[in-house]
């Protein structure tokens, strides 16, 4: 749902992490599992910018958002005992052929480094006139992270504090 | 200090009418729900002034703008000039929140940085909660958790950091957005409803209704009634086979009934046979379609009850969504409707949209397909042409994007230019809900051999909001449709231009145009992932390739009428004003008016069939619009109309009985404000039975209805009003000419400006001739600028769309008015053509005498 007086807003990408970080400690350098669980044309979350959840109400609260199509089974399916998820959105296009999906990540320190692969149709390609608003659903099983950074989105880096 | 700007103006009290009114004065109203923090900047920098102490109480719908500060401090300077700010730390707030409902607090920053918000919410037991906003979400939302009481609870928004902050905060009425069970298992019968026969008497019916057993739907014609199983009933089935069973149940109840001679289920199919045909308006997720009542649907399929049998509408786009490859079936609300069709990005005859490995499945082409030719079946939504044959074309592969030499095949394929050329174009309409190509000669020439064949090809403008022109829309043979939202306003990503034909319905998801309470996105087919791979379903999506099949679509019930309309046929009537709710006049938005399928079928006709169009054809009632309408029934055709009856209407709105007056009929439809709580919107429709060519026809005329109770109490906070010049200045700031402040007085601004006498000082409200702006707003954090995001703001005629205002020597213009509003308003008036501008800053006020650099040295007279 878009509320009626939300015009101009960003839809709300809630959730930030709460304190589900137990200190299990993860090794300098370790190569960090994430994977991608999927991806979608029509999130319905209007900016650019990332959002988590790692309990299954921030992840309803993402999924209630008007407007998506995401795969919310295979979303539902992740066990967020063990990973959290990483929600990475381009935010509102003005037509179809663009998407973002993982292309790198890495840990340094408590900082979790994720690389985005953007794509957009070329210049004087032909595409659908539809407005989409294309993510990517991340998840990750490493819980000592505090930082998330995130490049290749947008022209800056998003760096997302996790904090306790 | 910034206190005392605008102060100058002199301003007197009300005047009464016959004291020179002054060049130019009237009244800004205020959007609904507007509420503005008690201690902002403007206010905190009043001497003596603190911030407040006290919890403010908001009511249970608001918007609100606020100001919070870590601590005291200077802007930077802006053009040599100091503005403070003072430290205001936190803003409490009592608010009525039920389970569910959710606060949504965004957070604007300020000319000196980004401090973060945090949004707390707490009281009556609730365990405390709390978001905080950040750079990539600088919006954050808190809902009260199901169990907890529906009470008032604080809110407190607290800055985190030193910065002066403006943030929005909102909470809107209502329930969220229904959760649809759209999957109706397609068995053969429509659930909650029966054919009822009834005793010759019709006395049946009458003990039936009186006893709750049915509520009549529709009359079927001799004894045969539509009948719906009552809400209370109907309501107790949790899912779909137990509402197929509750369904059975009832009907073995309706035949016991005294008066009811037999009741049969709803059988898909028979009822079109039995009755007059079903349309769109019988689907069960008619109620989101507000693009259909846009163009005036119902009254055209009225005239057109076939839905464009016949002929074929071939849709070139990303494929259709299959549920069963193996059979060859399509989604199952266009399976029946769709014929043979080819695949130009991988070949072959079946083409399908295989969705996307990976998830990013826009299953375009099944949307747009479904706003042309879905099914009337009872399985979710119909098509504008529900009776045409959908020909899928796929020339977009993954993600939504093609080629052109795809798109030129295709084209060639359709029209039929093969090698030989066959006799026939394989489809009559094209639909073309794709762009961004450039002019391409080949594909111009694979247009007209089609034109020259009869057929009718229509192309989406483009969503870039710019005047580029996106082919093959912008070809001189297709029509090019732009897209409006529920309130007829162009979209915010549309393009336009000279190039625009007409618009439809796009949607725009960021707008309420209808006040339904639900966002302007159009309704129609598509697939989502599922357990085991896709799975059918239905879904609301904006663009214009949303807005041309619904041109498509007309034209295929045009063709069905009139098999020889061309192209050039369907311009002479567009540039005649046949096709649209035309204005009189073209505009870059919206070409020759928002399509109008009723009014399209009646000049496609000419005559031969009589019915009744109502005007308006959707009656929008509220306390701060029109609270009652006179609905006019014109009649066309010639032939005689009988028995006007209003069979249904809801029970929050009074109708008089239907009234001839020459050959056509009105009635007055009066909204009962005591039926309805305030701040709710409502939504039903009324039902119009009657005769002519001997058939019994019905109309059905959608009524919505909304209390807004709060006006006197609305407030945005203290308003500068400002004349600015035309052009801004290097730093991309339009500069204040003249200015007065205004305070909000039972929930509106009154302003007056006076006429330069020539005397020095010049006082800040005197006002030379010349060309402006006319803008107001509020400067809630102290920065000498207004309009900048989180400040209320107003622009005449219409935020978003300034004109300018010529102010003459002698002259006076009153009686101004103008909206304001901390988010854009909803806007019904029409949208005048005015381009999107670039890189705007804010208002720049005049803080003190000689502020403006242009102020002094303007000429005294312009024309």
């Amino acid at each position: 749902m878009i509320p009626r007086f939300a015009y101009g807003f960003a839809l709300p990408i809630t959730a930030a992490l709460l304190t589900a970080c137990s200190a299990t400690g993860g090794a300098e350098g370790v190569e960090p599992s994430v994977r991608q669980v999927t991806q979608s044309a029509h999130c319905g979350l209007t900016g650019p910018g990332v959002a988590l959840a790692s309990s299954s109400a921030e992840l309803e609260a993402l999924l209630d958002v008007g407007g998506q199509n995401m795969s919310t089974g295979v979303i539902r399916q992740v066990n967020l005992d063990n990973e959290s998820l990483v929600i990475v959105t381009l935010g509102q296009k003005p037509t179809a052929g663009y998407g973002v999906g993982l292309s790198s990540a890495s840990k340094t320190g408590q900082t979790l480094k994720l690389g985005m692969d953007v794509t957009e149709p070329a210049p004087g390609m032909m595409v659908a006139q539809v407005i989409t608003s294309p993510c990517v659903v991340l998840a990750v099983a490493e819980q000592d992270w505090q930082r998330l950074e995130i490049s290749g989105l947008t022209e800056k880096l998003i760096v997302k504090e996790v904090g306790n | 200090m910034f206190a005392g700007c605008g102060g100058g103006s002199g301003g007197s009290e009300s005047s009464p009418p016959a004291i020179d009114p002054g060049p130019l004065s009237g009244v800004i109203s205020i959007e609904a729900g507007s509420r503005i923090d008690q201690d902002t900047m403007d206010q905190l920098g009043f001497a003596g002034a603190s911030p407040a102490s006290a919890v403010q109480v908001l009511p249970a719908s608001f918007v609100l703008a606020g100001y919070v500060s870590g601590r005291d401090g200077a802007y930077d300077l802006l053009n040599g000039q100091r503005f403070v700010y003072v430290a205001d730390a936190v803003d409490s707030y009592s608010v009525p929140m039920a389970p569910g409902e959710t606060v949504t607090l965004r957070n604007s920053g300020s000319r000196q940085g980004n401090s973060e918000l945090e949004l707390i919410l707490k009281g009556n037991g609730l365990t405390e909660l709390s978001e905080t906003t950040s750079t990539a979400s600088p919006s954050v939302s808190l809902t009260l958790p199901e169990g907890s009481p529906d009470a008032v609870y604080r809110v407190d928004v607290r800055v985190v950091g030193n910065a002066p902050v403006r943030y929005v905060m909102a909470k809107t009425a209502g329930a969220q957005f229904d959760s649809l069970s759209l999957d109706w298992p397609n068995h053969g019968f429509a659930p909650g409803e029966a054919i009822v026969s009834l005793d010759a008497s019709r006395r049946g019916a009458m003990s039936a209704l009186a006893v709750g057993l049915a509520d009549a739907e529709r009359h079927l014609g001799g004894n045969d009634w539509l009948m719906r199983m009552p809400v209370q009933a109907s309501s107790r089935a949790g899912n779909a086979s137990a509402m197929y069973a509750e369904t059975l149940d009832w009907i073995s109840e309706l035949r016991q009934a005294p008066g009811i001679s037999g009741a049969e289920p709803n059988y898909l199919f028979t009822s079109m046979q039995q009755g007059p045909a079903l349309t769109p308006v019988d689907e069960d997720l008619y109620r989101l379609q507000w693009h259909y009542d846009l163009i005036n649907g119902p009254g055209a399929w009225q005239l057109a009850p076939g839905g464009g049998s016949g002929v074929q509408v071939a849709v070139l786009d990303s494929g259709l969504f299959s549920p069963d490859r193996v059979n060859r079936l399509w989604h199952p609300d266009l399976n029946a409707n769709v014929g043979a069709g080819r695949d130009f990005v991988d070949g072959g005859n079946f083409p399908e949209d295989p969705g996307s490995s990976v998830g990013a499945n826009v299953f375009h082409g099944t949307h747009v397909a479904g706003t042309i030719g879905a099914e009337v079946n009872g399985a979710g939504i119909g098509g504008v042409a529900f009776g045409s044959e959908i020909v899928p074309v796929r020339v977009l592969g993954e993600g939504g994007t093609g080629s052109s030499d795809d798109l030129i095949d295709a084209i060639r394929w359709v029209t039929g230019q093969d090698f030989p050329p066959v006799s026939e174009p394989r489809a009559q309409v094209v639909n073309l809900s794709l762009g961004g190509l450039p002019r391409i000669q080949r594909l111009e020439d694979a247009i007209a051999f089609g034109v020259n064949r009869g057929v009718i090809f229509v192309g989406a403008a483009g969503n870039s909001a710019t005047s580029v022109p996106s082919y093959p829309a912008a070809s001189p043979n297709v029509l090019a449709v732009s897209a409006v939202d529920a309130g007829g306003r162009l979209a915010s990503y549309s393009n336009f231009g000279n190039w625009i034909d007409l618009a439809a319905p796009g949607g725009d998801a960021s707008r309420d145009g209808n006040n339904d309470g639900r966002a302007d996105v159009v309704w129609s087919t598509s697939a989502v992932a599922g357990a085991s791979g896709f799975e059918a379903s239905f879904t609301g999506l904006q663009g214009t390739s949303m807005a041309t099949p619904h041109v498509s679509a007309v034209m295929a019930l045009m063709k069905e009428q009139n098999n020889g309309l061309s192209y050039q046929n369907v311009r002479a009537l567009l540039l005649d004003g046949q096709l649209t709710d035309y204005p009189g006049s073209r505009s870059d938005q919206l070409g020759y008016g928002i399509l109008d399928a009723a009014r399209a079928l009646q000049a496609n006709l000419g005559q031969g069939v009589t019915i009744l169009s109502p005007s308006p054809s959707l009656v929008s009632l509220s306390n701060e619009g029109k609270t009652s309408e006179l609905v006019t029934l014109s009649r066309i055709g010639d032939a005689g109309v009988s028995g006007v009856t209003v069979t249904q209407a809801p029970d929050w709105i009074n109708v008089t009985a239907p009234v001839a007056e020459g050959s056509d009929y009105s009635l007055t439809v009066s909204l009962i404000e005591s039926m309805i709580e305030p701040d709710t919107a409502y939504r039903g429709e009324i039902l119009v039975t009657y005769d002519s060519d001997q058939n019994g026809r019905t109309l059905r005329i959608p009524v919505i209805a909304q209390i807004l109770s709060d006006e006197q109490a609305r407030n945005a906070g203290a308003h500068f009003v400002i004349l600015v010049g035309t052009t801004p200045d290097e730093d991309g700031f339009y500069w204040a000419e003249a200015q007065v402040a205004a305070e909000a007085v039972n929930g509106r601004y009154e302003f007056r400006f006076e006429s330069d006498d020539g005397e020095e000082p010049r006082r800040l409200s005197e006002v030379r001739p010349g060309d402006y702006y006319l803008v107001a707003g509020t400067d809630i954090d102290g920065d000498g600028i207004i309009c900048q995001p989180g400040e209320a703001c107003a622009e005449y005629p219409i935020s978003g769309l300034r004109e300018v205002i010529t102010i003459k020597e002698g002259e006076s213009l009153s009686n101004i008015r103008m909206t304001t509003s901390f988010t854009r308003p909803t806007i019904t008036a029409e949208t005048p053509d005015i381009l999107p501008r670039p890189g705007f800053r804010g208002y720049r006020l005049i803080t003190q005498e000689g502020d403006n650099p242009q102020r002094d040295i303007r000429p005294r007279t312009t024309q």
